[in-house]
């Protein structure tokens, strides 16, 4: 075996945490994505900015403010002390709230390109055929936006395996809880064990292509569809 | 049907108003693009909400801003058919036909999905997905699937507008065939005075955002004789035809036209230009034009500097127009006796 | 071609009025920051027109450097080891000179660490205690050798987290997710974290001495102010700053 059993959980750890970013960003992403691909209000311009940021801020600053809001006597901190949950840092959990983050405008963006450019004609179809909006979510829109979708749910994925800043700030390096791929590949490399880097790097970058190759070499038939609004 | 519809919508600089009642089964909506009867049936759909008034259909009311009630699109059992595109391009044709279907409650369901199906000739298209439907086959569907939806109204917006003319009127049979046979209302909305002769009992003419009148489809033509390019269209109805040396011969009525073109139908309608008909007082010895009519004049109606001449030809109505001029040195007055020279290349055979 | 000529002789003015000024570039060892910066204020008055440029990192970081062709002048390492490896390989200018040794501290940001040994850390209370990754950080690998000495190791391992450098460390503590840490003495006595609470000296018989060295580069070989700032380094006024900045020189005790 090429990797060791420290690798090989390190990648098991990063597979969990992007599956579970994943399900969660879908869950966060869609009802942001879908308010604007909808909304007029001025203050669309204010929230697109915002789930933006993630995408200009460097991740160790980032990771660093998160480590300071989950924290003891951060806001979040104080609010899962409340809730019961205990302190976030040092916990997979914590990697994923600030992984769904930071990985949020890798979900909403594609999703809010792929809702704008259905339009608005098959939601009042839909409307005059009797179907409520929440049924023509998912009756029309849904299916309509898979394209949508699957991108927005491999780009997040891809994005959170690649995560290495904001883990490194506020996961503590924890074997099996925070100590994820990129980390570990880190680690390697700083301890001028290059053979086990090359190795997992290998991996990471085989894995990569692969989840990038099945992006882009999809049939691009998503705009055709939405094309007839 | 029973529409009351007395509404305000303003756009920036555009404003919509109306304030009428009509009933009828088949009520055509006419104007320009621009003048406001897309945002007026978009309005009745619920699907743009006005700033005031109140839509009240067979009784129930859609909206009122007064009793502030604005009843959600999905609720109002109102279906549409648009200009193109409007089919789910994740569904085939059967589920496309079945959306609404579904969605309808089933003591609304009276209509069955097997005879619709042989009424708009869709049997060989079910299993097919919509993308490589041609457009008339597109809008077959779209009108099926409307009807499958179980409507009290059903609204029109442009449906034809995005075929090309032989499709045009290859549509129009089915439009007019459903609406009848299912006993369904529809608005029909267009900016052709043709299709609204051939779709419309009566007619909203829309300009500007005001409805500048409501009148039959046929007055609506005659009042536009005087205005319109191509003047008053007759539209004949002909019988099959039989060859007469180099043209046609058609029986219309009691009458026969030698037309330049042939046909294989047995039912065949052609354009006639108002302009393209030329009046004798008296019959003339020798013209090139093919035929020759002897009418006798219905009535006068002017429409601008025009004066439209409704005559009776062999049991046909036939609508010339000349100038005041003419009038008066013919002599023509109802009950008189005139005659109608047509070329034989004047007629226009309408496709389908 | 007039602006031409204009540009060539801007140009050779300024290389001129440069040619006299020198420049070197230090890589320290993050630990190092406040003394160094106050080190380098007080060379640079005796050495007017001259620059001196500091980067702070990980030594392991720059030894990596180093070695690829970074354009550092003089390399002052955590970990004596790392400038020894360059000297091995021939890519240093002068032997590898001892200038501190690091000790290591228990500190807290909500506890009063100074009344703390290392026995407190098996304490239930203490949910996290951060330490520097032994695995490529000098004072990491010299915490786990201190909690190995101890005889506490096994038992603290769940809770420990492991900092990217030895500052990173001291964040984890700062922001209270971890209730206390292994730092450097030099960063417990610096005014920010000390005025946050006490600290508690880990004895030295614990663990291996944390040797501190530095080297000149090859790169800098025949470089005056190089070799200068070398020579201050050993001269009273620089060693007074080390000492202030909790860091012990060679050949005395604490």
């Amino acid at each position: 075996m090429l990797l060791t059993g420290s690798d090989i959980q390190a990648i098991w750890l990063t597979i969990k945490l992007a599956s579970t970013v994943t399900f969660l960003l879908l869950l966060i992403g869609t009802p942001v994505a879908w308010w604007l691909a909808r909304s007029q209000t001025r203050l669309k311009g204010v929230v697109g900015a915002v789930v933006a940021l993630p995408l200009v801020l460097p991740p160790s600053v980032l990771g660093f403010y998160l480590l300071l809001a989950m924290g003891p006597n951060g806001p979040v901190g104080h609010l899962t002390r409340i809730l019961g949950v205990g302190a976030l840092p040092f916990t997979f959990w914590g990697l994923v709230l600030a992984s769904v983050f930071y990985s949020l405008p890798f979900m909403v963006q594609p999703l809010q390109n792929a809702f704008e450019a259905i339009g608005e004609r098959p939601l009042e179809v839909a409307a005059s055929l009797g179907a409520s909006p929440l049924d023509a979510f998912f009756s029309v829109v849904v299916p309509l936006a898979r394209p949508g979708f699957l991108t927005a749910s491999i780009l997040t994925f891809a994005h959170t395996v690649g995560e290495f800043g904001v883990v490194l700030m506020i996961g503590g390096n924890i074997p099996g809880v925070s100590r994820v791929a990129s980390v570990q590949i880190y680690d390697h490399v700083e301890a001028l064990e290059y053979g086990q880097a090359h190795r997992m790097a290998a991996v990471m970058l085989i894995f990569s292509f692969v989840v990038l190759l099945g992006l882009y070499a999809r049939r691009p038939d998503s705009l055709k569809m939405t094309g007839r609004g | 049907m029973q529409l009351v519809m007395n509404i305000k919508k303003s756009f920036g600089s555009f404003a919509l108003e109306t304030d009428f009642t009509i009933t009828g089964q088949k009520t055509g909506i006419f104007g320009t693009s621009g003048s406001g009867k897309s945002t007026l049936v978009s309005m009745l759909a619920g699907l743009v909400r006005p700033d005031s008034g109140e839509i009240v259909l067979d009784g129930e009311c859609l909206f009122s801003s007064t009793e502030r009630i604005n009843m959600r699109p999905e609720q109002r059992r109102i279906a549409m058919v648009f200009q193109q595109h409007s089919l789910f391009p994740h569904l085939n044709v059967t589920h496309n036909l079945l959306y609404g279907f579904k969605r309808c409650r089933p003591e609304h369901r009276s209509i069955d999905f097997d005879v619709l199906v042989e009424v708009l000739k869709l049997g060989a298209l079910l299993d097919r997905g919509v993308s490589n439907l041609s457009g008339g086959e597109q809008q077959r569907v779209a009108l099926g699937r409307a009807i499958l939806a179980n409507p009290r109204l059903l609204l029109m917006d442009e449906p034809l507008s995005a075929l090309d003319d032989s499709l045009r009127f290859q549509i129009i049979p089915y439009l007019k065939s459903v609406s009848e046979q299912f006993d369904i209302p529809y608005l029909f909305i267009s900016h052709s005075l043709l299709e609204m002769r051939l779709m419309a009992d009566q007619v909203l003419n829309v300009a500007g955002g005001r409805i500048v009148g409501i009148s039959s489809a046929e007055e609506l033509a005659r009042q536009r004789l005087g205005s319109s390019q191509v003047g008053y269209i007759n539209l004949l109805k002909l019988g099959r035809p039989s060859e007469s040396g180099t043209m046609y011969a058609y029986p219309w009525g009691a009458a026969q036209l030698l037309l330049s073109a042939g046909s294989e139908s047995d039912k065949s309608i052609a354009e006639l230009s108002s302009k393209d008909i030329i009046l004798f007082k008296q019959h003339p010895e020798a013209i090139s034009a093919r035929n020759l009519l002897q009418c006798t004049v219905r009535s006068l109606f002017s429409s601008g500097r025009k004066i439209g001449v409704e005559m009776e030809c062999g049991g046909n109505t036939l609508i010339s127009e000349v100038v005041q001029d003419a009038v008066n040195e013919l002599g023509i007055a109802p009950g008189g006796t005139v005659f109608a020279a047509i070329k034989a290349s004047a007629f226009r055979m309408l496709p389908g | 071609m007039k602006l031409l000529r204009i540009l060539l002789v801007v140009c050779s003015l300024l290389g001129a009025a440069t040619a006299h000024a020198e420049k070197i570039t230090i890589a320290a060892a993050a630990d190092l920051k406040f003394a160094m910066d106050e080190i380098v204020t007080g060379f640079k008055k005796s050495q007017p027109g001259n620059d001196v440029e500091v980067i702070y990192g990980s030594s392991g970081k720059f030894n990596t450097q180093i070695q690829q062709g970074a354009p550092y002048d003089l390399f002052f390492s955590a970990d004596i080891a790392y400038p020894r490896e360059l000297a091995k390989k021939g890519l240093a200018a002068s032997d590898v000179k001892p200038y501190a040794v690091g000790r290591i501290v228990l500190w807290s940001n909500s506890m009063n660490a100074a009344k703390m040994t290392l026995v407190s850390l098996a304490d239930p209370k203490i949910g996290h205690i951060a330490i520097a990754n032994p695995k490529h950080a000098p004072y990491g690998k010299r915490a786990e050798e201190a909690l190995k000495a101890a005889g506490l190791w096994d038992k603290v391992q769940p809770k420990l987290v492991f900092g990217e450098n030895i500052s990173h460390t001291a964040q984890f503590v700062q922001t209270g997710s971890a209730q206390v840490g292994i730092i450097a003495l030099a960063l417990a006595v610096n005014p920010e974290l000390a005025k946050k609470g006490g600290y508690y000296l880990i004895p030295d018989k614990l663990h291996n001495p944390l040797e501190q060295g530095f080297v000149i580069t090859r790169r800098a070989a025949g470089n005056v102010l190089a070799k200068k700032f070398a020579d201050y380094m050993a001269a009273k006024p620089a060693r007074a700053i080390m000492t202030k900045y909790g860091f012990v020189l060679p050949g005395e005790g604490r």
